[in-house]
């Protein structure tokens, strides 16, 4: 488990044990509840209970706009800027030659059917700066049709940051992307 | 000094988490070959410099202590180092390997195909030096050149060459001279075959053989002479070659360079 190492179970395991036997049976519950019960959303693949996750059926949603991510946590991390009001697709991985990780374990056919399907107009693509993010968005670039807008997140300076602080990557990539003002 | 701390020039090949928030790494170096080494603490804000760093085509020099199978990075940077580029002319023969490089689309499919191909195809900790020069010419090529197909077929005939698993170039099984008209069947460990007879057999039925291969595109790929109409060719002789040492699976980054080229 992420974040808990022997030494921590063992000691939430005793706590439970000795303290809260009511509180520990409770989360049992709801643990097999959620795993019995969270599926994917038939549209975007993030987790939910439902058909539809509560951002695909959300009406006021626009259904012209999708953002391509890698992970549910991705999700959450752009809903908290409270900046975007299009919908998602999430891929849960990221393409990846060298671990077998192909366009179809990461959903892209289904993703161009759900671009076609819901007349999107804009794509944007929020994968990792990593190579397979890169390799990820060029390859959904090639798979959706021309006339479809497709973005992907811009890379630079943070806010806050200082440039002598900056690794020269991410610096050289501002350098090149530098925007007009 | 310490004899398990060790420095040495690398690339990154591929990587993949482990645990938490620590990585491990495949690294290609000039002086070990495939090493794998364990980067703890790679998650988060404070590690972004080493994050950016330890991506795949940068030249890296790194330091790494251990001695399992599994190092530990203890410090790597960006390096410039010159190298001398063998097929140039002489006045542009020494180059920087680019500190960043941004690959992406077809080149960066390139790159993969040439990380996976090393993977699979060197054994671990044992030294590759004129593969790794040969990395380094290809990635030349795959990063700025206009001629990728060519420049991967050259890296894989170096590369069999080093695994010492290339075939004989000039002489085909029966020790006569591989003629340009002829046909020729690969035989894994002995060489080229002639395969005159069973050629008019396919023939007469309409049948194509993709393991059976003209001796003219042995020739070229030999030379390294790559023209538009022989590349094809090359590379299905060259993938029946590089079958020996990676096996019958098939690579994953073919499947992205394939879909990359449409």
């Amino acid at each position: 488990m992420p974040s808990v190492g022997k030494k921590s179970a063992q000691r939430m395991a005793y706590y439970l044990l000795e303290h809260n036997r009511s509180g520990a049976i409770a989360l049992s519950e709801i643990l097999s509840q959620a795993m019995t019960d969270i599926g994917n959303c038939s549209k975007c693949r993030d987790y939910t209970e439902a058909e539809l996750c509560s951002i695909c059926a959300n009406e006021k949603r626009d259904p012209a706009l999708l953002c391509v991510v890698e992970s549910p946590s991705d999700v959450v991390a752009i809903e908290s800027t409270a900046t975007y009001s299009g919908r998602y697709f999430v891929l849960m991985g990221n393409l990846s030659p060298l671990d077998g990780i192909g366009p179809d374990e990461i959903g892209l056919p289904k993703l161009k059917q759900l671009v076609e399907q819901e007349s999107c107009e804009e794509v944007i693509i929020a994968t990792s700066a990593t190579v397979e993010g890169e390799a990820t968005a060029h390859y959904i670039r090639s798979l959706l049709d021309p006339s479809i807008n497709v973005s992907r997140l811009a890379q630079g300076v943070p806010i806050g940051g200082e440039l002598g602080y900056l690794d020269g990557s991410t610096l050289s990539l501002s350098l090149a992307n530098r925007q007009r003002i | 000094m310490n004899t398990s701390q060790s420095t040495a020039i690398a690339f990154v090949l591929h990587q993949r988490p482990y645990q938490e928030s620590s990585v491990i790494l495949q690294l290609f170096t000039y002086q070990f070959g495939i090493v794998s080494c364990l980067v703890k603490g790679l998650k988060g804000k404070r590690s972004q410099a080493r994050k950016a760093i330890l991506q795949p085509f940068k030249l890296l020099t790194i330091e790494f202590a251990g001695k399992g199978e599994l190092k530990i990075l203890i410090s790597c940077e960006l390096t410039e180092l010159n190298f001398e580029r063998g097929d140039q002319s002489a006045k542009n023969s020494h180059h920087n390997f680019p500190k960043h490089v941004f690959l992406t689309g077809e080149r960066l499919a390139c790159g993969f195909y040439l990380n996976e191909l090393l993977l699979r195809a060197l054994p671990k900790s044992q030294e590759f030096p004129i593969v790794f020069n040969a990395y380094i010419e290809a990635l030349f090529e795959v990063i700025g050149g206009d001629a990728l197909a060519a420049a991967l077929r050259k890296f894989e005939i170096q590369l069999i060459t080093e695994l010492g698993i290339a075939p004989d170039w000039e002489f085909d099984t029966d020790s006569q001279p591989i003629q340009p008209l002829k046909n020729y069947r690969f035989v894994a460990e002995e060489g080229f075959q002639v395969a005159e007879n069973e050629s008019v057999y396919i023939k007469s039925q309409n049948l194509t053989d993709y393991s059976m291969f003209s001796g003219k595109y042995i020739r070229a790929l030999a030379e390294g002479h790559f023209t538009e109409d022989n590349l094809r060719a090359c590379r299905g002789l060259m993938r029946e070659l590089l079958r020996q040492v990676i096996g019958n699976k098939p690579l994953q980054s073919r499947k992205l360079w394939q879909h990359s080229q449409k």
